[in-house]
């Protein structure tokens, strides 16, 4: 695990992996127009058909650092790099392609008159004829299983099916990348599992590397490949999620609690005085755990 | 309203047979019969453009009209049109969510004319705070997905049928005959 030093003073260390890299954010700051600093020499990196997992407290800045993953905010210090390439004014006006961004609040994003031309909008702004926009959008909303939606209007549908159209048009536009800000946030755990599912098949059936911004540590257990822990603007750790989520000062310290399934295996070691072998962090390895123990 | 405060103006203007005068401020206005035909004549066609028009808002899916527009229009009114309609249900959904929020803590508009001129005015500056707040977050949500000022509304609309058809031809037949032969409008 790369635990980083949070301190403002010194300069985060950037680790960069031999493995290919879709996007590099090397040591970025950013500071908003009434001064406020949103991210604080960050670096932060994404690679193929990874789920990377941004977890931190509210106000952490991971909203800040999604952002800036999709060209929407310029880091006031620091370069972001995608595909190897250093994003500047002409990169950034074609980056909207390859990085989809789902925002918090899916009312934000659904402002046409109908679901279908709502999923339409970013294949059309592609330049997709209509026709080949409408099965591209079919296609997104099908993906999403929200294809009964189709001729429905924004404003009648349930915070769960937004958030599925709110999916589906991004993923109309075909995306290597998705950066979905708390994806989970305000959801029923029915549709906290649909939208769980999504995004692991956006990995595994797309080959789509997906950029969760998080504080549900659950969600992030059960399909995160890797954890990032945010405090204050910086990413102060770095790891799988069981070498994250079972280290108990890390957590307190950027203000987030164990996971469920965490919390349940340390309480079963704790009242059998077992020592803690395994790190289970999904149900199904916390499964295994009981019947080995 | 809007035309009878217009027809007001213009009645006393009109040439004819006089029907009734008035002083004001040493002026002397007269109504003639012609002043009066024009202000019913004016009422009732503005009355026929809002039937018609309500009609064919009613009666239309508002998808369809949007990419009719777009398609009519020129560029900005129809973006504008396109944006607009929207806002206008969560701009409503903001202000009943704000006026619950008030009457859920003892709120209410019967405390007074002082206090509910000072509620309205309040509930009027959240609404165009929180409105221009989330009209940058919409805006920054269609940046993300290539918005550079141009939306294209592509709602298919479907063909006119033979019955739509015939009842146009019914209704252009009945102005004809109207026009040709009895002069009535």
């Amino acid at each position: 695990m790369a635990l980083l030093e949070s301190k403002r003073a010194e300069p985060t260390v950037c680790h960069i992996s031999a493995e290919p890299e879709l996007i590099h954010v090397d040591c970025v700051s950013h500071i908003y127009p009434d001064g406020s600093l949103g991210i604080h020499n960050l670096c932060f990196k994404v690679q193929e058909k990874e789920i990377v997992a941004v977890c931190g407290g509210n106000g952490s800045g991971k909203s800040t650092l999604l952002e800036h993953l999709n060209g929407l905010l310029s880091p006031s210090d620091g370069c972001v790099s995608v595909f190897g390439k250093r994003l500047d004014a002409q990169t950034k006006k074609s980056l909207w392609k390859d990085v989809g961004i789902v925002f918090q609040r899916a009312e934000d994003q659904l402002f046409a008159p109908t679901v279908l031309d709502d999923v339409m909008f970013g294949p059309l702004n592609m330049g997709m004829n209509i026709e080949d926009a409408k099965q591209v959008a079919f296609e997104s909303l099908k993906a999403v299983g929200a294809e009964e939606l189709v001729n429905k209007m924004p404003n009648y549908l349930s915070g769960g099916q937004k958030r599925l159209v709110s999916m589906a048009g991004v993923l109309a536009m075909k995306p290597k990348i998705m950066a979905l800000d708390e994806p989970t946030s305000d959801l029923d755990p029915n549709h906290a599992e649909i939208i769980e599912k999504i995004i692991l098949e956006l990995k595994n059936k797309y080959g789509i590397s997906v950029v969760i911004a998080t504080h549900d540590l659950d969600l992030a257990a059960q399909i995160a490949d890797r954890i990032c822990i945010v405090k204050s603007g910086s990413i102060i750790a770095e790891g799988t999620p069981a070498e994250i989520f079972y280290n108990s000062e890390l957590l307190e310290e950027a203000g987030l609690k164990k996971p469920k399934i965490v919390q349940i295996y340390d309480e079963f070691c704790k009242s059998r005085g077992l020592e803690r072998k395994n790190r289970p962090v999904t149900v199904v390895e916390l499964a295994k755990c009981f019947t080995c123990e | 309203m809007f035309v009878l405060s217009l027809v007001v103006l213009l009645m006393w203007r009109e040439p004819g047979h006089p029907l009734m005068s008035l002083w004001i401020s040493g002026m002397n206005i007269t109504l003639t019969d012609n002043g009066l035909l024009l202000v019913v004549r004016l009422l009732l066609k503005a009355l026929i453009s809002m039937t018609f028009s309500m009609f064919f808002l009613m009666t239309t899916r508002y998808a369809y009209l949007s990419t009719m527009i777009y398609r009519v229009f020129p560029s900005p009114i129809d973006q504008i049109f396109l944006m607009s309609y929207r806002f206008i249900f969560i701009t409503l959904k903001m202000v009943n969510a704000m006026m619950r929020a008030l009457k859920s803590r003892g709120g209410g508009l019967i405390k007074g004319m002082t206090r509910q001129s000072q509620m309205f005015a309040e509930v009027f500056a959240l609404v165009f705070i929180r409105s221009y707040d989330r009209a940058e977050r919409v805006n920054k949500a269609m940046e993300a997905r290539g918005y550079s000022g141009k939306y294209i509304a592509a709602t298919g609309i479907p063909r006119i049928g033979y019955v739509e058809y015939g009842f146009i031809m019914g209704i252009l037949s009945i102005i004809a005959y109207q026009m040709l032969f009895h002069s009535l409008v």
